[in-house]
C-alpha cells in the first residue's frame, strides 16, 4: 500500500508540474489583463505546431523550441496589440468573448493548415524508466516503484523555468512592472509604469508558458488541435486552487491537484475492488471527485488556497 | 399594462408568421425550434450573470438535468408531457439551489470556475449510470409533436411566456434587489437587500429556465447525451448573452442566432473552416458591438438611424409652418412670431427645446369680457423657425427679446416666462427694469442658475438625434399632457432647435446667476410651479420668491414642468387673475 501510494505521489507531482505551468500562465493573464484566456491551450497548441514543423524540416530540436517560443511571442503580441487592446477598459465579458473566438479559430486554422491526424512528437530527453524496489520493511508485497526518467527530466526542467520565473518577477524591473501593474492598475501608472507594455509582456509570458508546456507533454499526447483542451481545464483549476495573488500559488494547486487526482483513482480503484463494482470505471469519475475537493476547498477558503482577501467594491 | 399586452401580441405574431413562412420546411422549423431552446437557456444565464453579476460557466449542467428528468417523467413514469416540463424545472431548480450556496462566499473567476467544476461532475455522473444510458444517452425520447410546425409553436409558446415572466420579474422587488447586489453588493445589504436571499433566487430561476431549456431539447430533437451539455454548451450560452448583451431580455435571442443558428447554416460544406467562420464573427461582434448586440442596435437607432427621417421632417417642417406666423429681422437674426388678439400687449417666450407653439392652447385671451389682451409668442434665435445664432447666452436671448419689444412697439408689455424662458425674463427684468409692466415665471429656474448633472450630457447628446427620446423627456416634462397630436407636434418643434444649442442650454443655465441683482425690478411678479415638477424643485422657487420685491405665488397640485400644455384652462385662469391685478 505504501509503495502504490508513493507512486501515486510520484506520478501525481510530474502530471501537476503540468497543470502548474499551464495555471501560471493563465493566472499571470487573469491577474493582469483580467480575462480568462480561454484560448491558452489552443494558442499553446498552434506554437506547438509550428515547433513540429521547424522539427519536421531541420531535425533540430533546439530551433524546434525556438521557433515554437518565437510563434507564441508573435501571437501574443497580435492578440494584445490587435484584439484586446481595443476592447480593454471596455467589459470584461467582450475580452472573454474574444477568446472564445480565438479559441475556435486556431482550431479551425490548425485543422486546415496541419489536419486531424495526430503527428507524432520525439521524445525530448530520451531517457529510461528507473525501477526501485523498497526495502523490504516497507515493501510487504514486494511491488517495484517505477520513476519515469522521461518525466523527471520534465519535471526539473518545469522546475528551473519556474525557478527562472520567480526571479525574473521577483528581481528584474520588467518583472515586478508586472507584479505592480496586476495589484493595481491606476497606482502603477501613477508611478510610471507603461501598462501597455506590462500587459504584451504577460501575453508573451502566459501563452509562451502554455507553448513550453504542450511541447513537454507532446511526446506523450501526440501533436493534435485538441492536445492542450484538457490541460488548459486543468490549469484553470489549478491556478483557482493556488489563488491569484501569488506567483507560485498556480503551480502549488497544480502539484497538489496532480496528487489529488492520482490519490483518487488509487482510492476509487480499492473501494471498488472492495465493493466488487465492476461496472465503473475509476477515471471517469476521478475528474468529478478532483472537482468536488476543488469546491470545497473554496467553501472554505474562496479566494484559493495561496490567495489573499478578496477587495469587494462598494 | 397595456405595452405588455402590445408587446406580446407583436412577439407572438412575429413567431407565428415566422413559422407559417417556413412551414412545409421542417429542417429550418427544426433549426429555430433549436434556437428558440438554446435562447431560453440563455435568458436563464442572463438572469444569473447579466441581472445579478453572477458569472457561471455550467449553466449546460442544468439543461442536462432538466433533459433527463423530463425524459425520465415521460418515458419512465408515464407523466404527461407539460407537466413533466415544468417538474424537471423545478428539479433544475432545487440543483442551482445547491450549486448556489457556494456563490456566498465566492466571487468573480472563483465561482465561475466552481460553477464549471459542477457542470463537469454532472457531465461526468450522467455518463456512469447505467438507468440514464450512461455514455450512449438515451434515444427515442417522445417529442413534442411529430408535426415540425406545432413543435416550434410550442417552443415559441413557453419562449413568449418566459420572456413576459422574465419582465415582470425584472420589475419586481426580487429583480431590483438582483441589480442591486450586481451593481455593488455591499451597498445592496446598507440598503436591507438580503443578498445571499438575492443570489440564491437568481440561482434557482437561472437553473428553472435551464431545465426547461433543456427538457424542451430532449422532446424536439429526441435524442440526448451528457456529453451534449458539456463545457462548450456551458460557454455557447455564455457567448451568446455576451454577444446579444448582458441583462437584455431578447440578448439571448440574437446571441442564439448567431450562435445556433449559423452552426447550422454552415453546417454544410464548410468542414473545419465552420470553427473559424463561428469564431471571425464572435471576434467581429465583439469589436463592433462590445456591449452586445442589443445594445448596438439601441445606440445607433438613437444615434445614427433616426437621422435621415429628423432631416426630412425639419425640412418639410420648416416649409410648412412658417406661413402660420410673421417673421421680423432683428440683429443678424431672423425672429418667428405668432400673434392673436389686439389690446394690452403679452409676449410668451418658451422654454429650452421649446417654440412658440407651447402657447398656442392659451394665445387665446378673449375669455376675459372686461380688459383685451395681444397675445405674442415667438421663437427665440436658435429655436423653432427662428434663424440661428452663434451664442446661447441667457443674457443674449434676453437683448433680442428687448430688440424685438423695441420693434413691434410694445408699451409696456406683460412677460411671460417658461422654463429657460423664465431665465430669459429674469436677465431682461434685472438689466431693463423699466420695460415690462409685470412678468410671470412658469416653472423657472432659481437666480442662482440650475446645475444639470454632468451624467446627463451623454444623454442630452442623444436628443439632437433621437426624436423618439426627444419625446420620452417632453413627456416627462409635461406628465399631464394626454393628447399624442400636441405631444408629437411639440417634438417636431423641438429637433428644430440648434443641435449645438442641445447641450450649450444647460450649461448656460449653469453659469446663470442673477442672485442679488433681481432687487431692482420694482413691477409685479407672478410665479407659476407644479408640484410634479421634476427639474425644478420647491426650494429653488422660494429662492426666486425671496429675490423679487413684489413676488406672489401660485402652486398647482397635480401639475407638472409644463402647465400650459398639461392644463391650458387653470393656466388661463391664474394668468387672467394676475392680469386683471396689475
Amino acid at each position: 500500500m505504501f509503495v502504490k501510494v508513493l507512486q501515486s505521489l510520484i506520478f501525481g507531482l510530474f502530471q501537476g508540474c503540468l497543470y502548474g505551468i499551464m495555471g501560471f500562465g493563465l493566472s499571470l493573464i487573469f491577474s493582469t489583463v483580467g480575462v480568462m484566456n480561454f484560448a491558452h491551450g489552443n494558442s499553446g497548441m498552434i506554437g506547438v505546431f509550428v515547433g513540429w514543423t521547424v522539427l519536421f524540416l531541420t531535425k533540430n530540436i533546439f530551433l524546434a523550441f525556438l521557433a515554437a517560443i518565437i510563434s507564441a511571442t508573435i501571437l501574443a503580441i497580435f492578440i494584445d496589440k490587435a484584439l484586446m487592446k481595443r476592447v480593454k477598459g471596455l467589459s470584461h465579458s467582450a475580452m472573454l468573448i474574444i477568446t472564445l473566438g480565438l479559441l475556435l479559430i486556431f482550431e479551425g486554422l490548425a485543422v486546415i493548415i496541419w489536419g486531424t491526424q495526430p503527428l507524432i512528437f520525439p521524445e525530448i530527453f530520451g531517457f529510461s524508466p528507473k525501477i526501485v524496489f523498497l526495502p523490504q520493511s516497507l515493501n510487504k508485497s514486494n511491488i517495484p516503484l517505477i520513476i519515469p526518467g522521461n518525466d523527471l527530466a520534465v519535471f526539473g526542467t518545469i522546475m528551473a523555468l519556474l525557478l527562472l520565473l520567480i526571479v525574473f518577477f521577483k528581481y528584474s524591473k520588467p518583472g515586478l512592472a508586472v507584479q505592480a501593474r496586476s495589484e493595481d492598475e491606476i497606482g502603477a501608472r501613477v508611478i510610471g509604469i507603461n501598462t501597455q507594455a506590462t500587459d504584451t509582456l504577460s501575453w508573451i509570458f502566459g501563452i509562451a508558458t502554455a507553448v513550453f508546456a504542450g511541447l513537454l507533454i507532446a511526446p506523450k499526447t501526440t501533436v493534435n488541435p485538441n492536445m492542450l483542451t484538457n490541460l488548459q481545464f486543468y490549469g484553470f483549476t489549478a491556478a483557482v486552487f493556488g489563488g491569484f495573488s501569488s506567483i507560485v500559488g498556480a503551480m502549488a494547486g497544480g502539484l497538489i491537484l496532480g496528487v489529488i487526482e492520482k490519490l483518487v483513482i488509487l482510492g476509487l480503484d480499492e473501494l471498488f475492488l472492495l465493493l466488487h463494482i465492476t461496472s465503473i470505471n475509476a477515471v471517469d469519475l476521478q475528474l468529478s471527485i478532483v472537482l468536488l475537493c476543488i469546491i470545497v476547498t473554496l467553501i472554505v477558503k474562496p479566494t484559493g488556497l495561496f490567495g489573499n482577501k478578496y477587495k469587494g467594491k462598494v | 399594462m397595456r405595452s405588455l399586452t402590445r408587446y406580446i401580441t407583436i412577439l407572438l405574431i412575429v413567431g407565428i408568421l415566422i413559422g407559417l413562412l417556413f412551414y412545409d420546411k421542417s429542417f429550418i422549423l427544426a433549426i429555430f425550434s433549436q434556437v428558440l431552446v438554446f435562447s431560453i437557456a440563455a435568458l436563464g444565464l442572463n438572469i444569473l450573470t447579466g441581472l445579478t453579476g453572477q458569472v457561471s460557466i455550467g449553466n449546460a449542467a442544468f439543461m442536462s438535468i432538466g433533459a433527463y428528468a423530463s425524459t425520465i417523467f415521460v418515458m419512465k413514469l408515464g407523466i404527461p408531457m407539460p407537466i413533466a416540463i415544468i417538474l424537471a424545472g423545478t428539479m433544475a431548480s432545487i440543483f442551482g439551489l445547491i450549486i448556489g450556496f457556494p456563490s456566498l462566499r465566492m466571487k468573480g473567476f472563483y465561482l465561475a470556475i466552481t460553477t464549471m467544476a459542477f457542470g463537469v461532475v454532472i457531465e461526468q455522473l450522467i455518463s456512469v449510470i447505467p438507468y440514464l444510458g450512461a455514455h450512449d444517452g438515451i434515444r427515442n425520447i417522445t417529442k413534442l409533436s411529430n408535426n415540425e410546425f406545432i413543435s416550434y409553436l410550442y417552443v415559441f409558446l413557453v419562449y413568449t411566456i418566459l420572456i413576459v415572466v422574465t419582465k415582470q420579474i425584472q420589475e419586481s422587488p426580487i429583480g431590483f434587489s438582483w441589480k442591486m447586489v450586481r451593481d455593488g453588493e455591499t451597498s445592496a445589504t446598507c440598503f436591507g437587500i438580503n443578498t445571499g436571499k438575492a443570489k440564491l433566487s437568481a440561482f434557482m430561476f437561472s437553473a428553472f429556465y435551464g431545465g426547461i431549456a433543456g427538457a424542451l431539447y430532449a422532446h424536439t430533437i429526441g435524442y440526448i447525451r451528457a456529453a451534449d451539455f458539456g463545457l462548450s454548451r456551458s460557454l455557447d450560452l455564455l457567448a451568446m448573452i455576451m454577444i446579444g448583451g448582458l441583462g437584455s431580455l431578447q440578448g439571448g435571442l440574437a446571441g442564439s442566432i448567431i450562435i445556433v443558428g449559423l452552426r447550422f447554416f454552415f453546417s454544410r460544406g464548410f468542414g473545419p473552416w465552420l470553427s473559424v467562420i463561428i469564431g471571425s464573427l464572435l471576434i467581429i461582434f465583439t469589436l463592433f458591438f462590445s456591449r452586445g448586440i442589443t445594445w448596438g442596435i439601441t445606440i445607433n437607432w438613437h444615434k445614427r438611424l433616426q437621422v435621415p427621417f429628423i432631416s426630412v421632417m425639419k425640412y418639410f417642417r420648416l416649409r410648412r409652418t412658417k406661413m402660420s406666423g410673421k417673421m421680423i429681422d432683428i440683429k443678424d437674426s431672423s425672429i418667428f412670431y405668432v400673434e392673436k388678439g389686439s389690446g394690452k400687449a403679452v409676449v410668451f417666450v418658451h422654454g429650452n427645446t421649446g417654440s412658440s407653439r407651447w402657447w398656442n392652447l392659451v394665445m387665446d385671451l378673449s375669455d376675459d369680457k372686461e380688459n383685451s389682451y395681444r397675445t405674442i409668442a415667438l421663437d427665440l434665435p436658435n429655436f423653432g423657425r427662428s434663424k440661428s445664432i452663434k451664442s446661447a447666452e441667457i443674457d443674449t436671448y434676453a437683448d433680442y427679446l428687448v430688440e424685438f419689444i423695441d420693434r413691434l412697439s410694445l408699451e409696456k408689455p406683460v412677460i411671460v416666462g417658461h422654463s429657460l424662458g423664465a431665465a430669459v425674463v429674469m436677465s431682461l427684468s434685472a438689466r431693463y427694469p423699466d420695460l415690462p409692466s409685470a412678468i410671470v415665471l412658469v416653472d423657472g429656474p432659481s437666480p442662482a442658475g440650475l446645475v444639470t448633472p454632468p451624467e446627463h450630457y451623454p444623454v442630452i447628446e442623444l436628443y439632437k438625434t433621437s426624436r423618439e427620446l426627444m419625446k420620452k423627456s417632453l413627456a416627462a416634462i409635461a406628465p399631464g399632457l394626454n393628447n399624442d397630436k400636441i405631444l408629437n407636434d411639440l417634438t417636431d418643434d423641438a429637433m428644430l432647435m440648434a443641435p449645438f444649442a442641445f447641450t450649450e442650454h444647460p450649461k448656460a443655465l449653469e453659469r446663470f446667476n442673477y442672485m442679488g441683482k433681481l432687487k431692482s425690478y420694482q413691477g409685479k411678479v407672478l410665479i407659476m410651479w407644479g408640484k410634479k415638477d421634476i427639474i425644478i424643485t420647491e426650494k429653488m422657487v422660494d429662492e426666486t420668491l425671496k429675490q423679487y420685491n413684489r413676488a406672489e405665488l401660485v402652486v398647482f397640485d397635480d401639475i407638472g414642468h409644463s402647465v400650459m400644455v398639461e392644463d391650458p384652462v387653470l393656466f388661463k385662469k391664474s394668468l387672467l387673475n394676475f392680469l386683471r391685478s396689475i
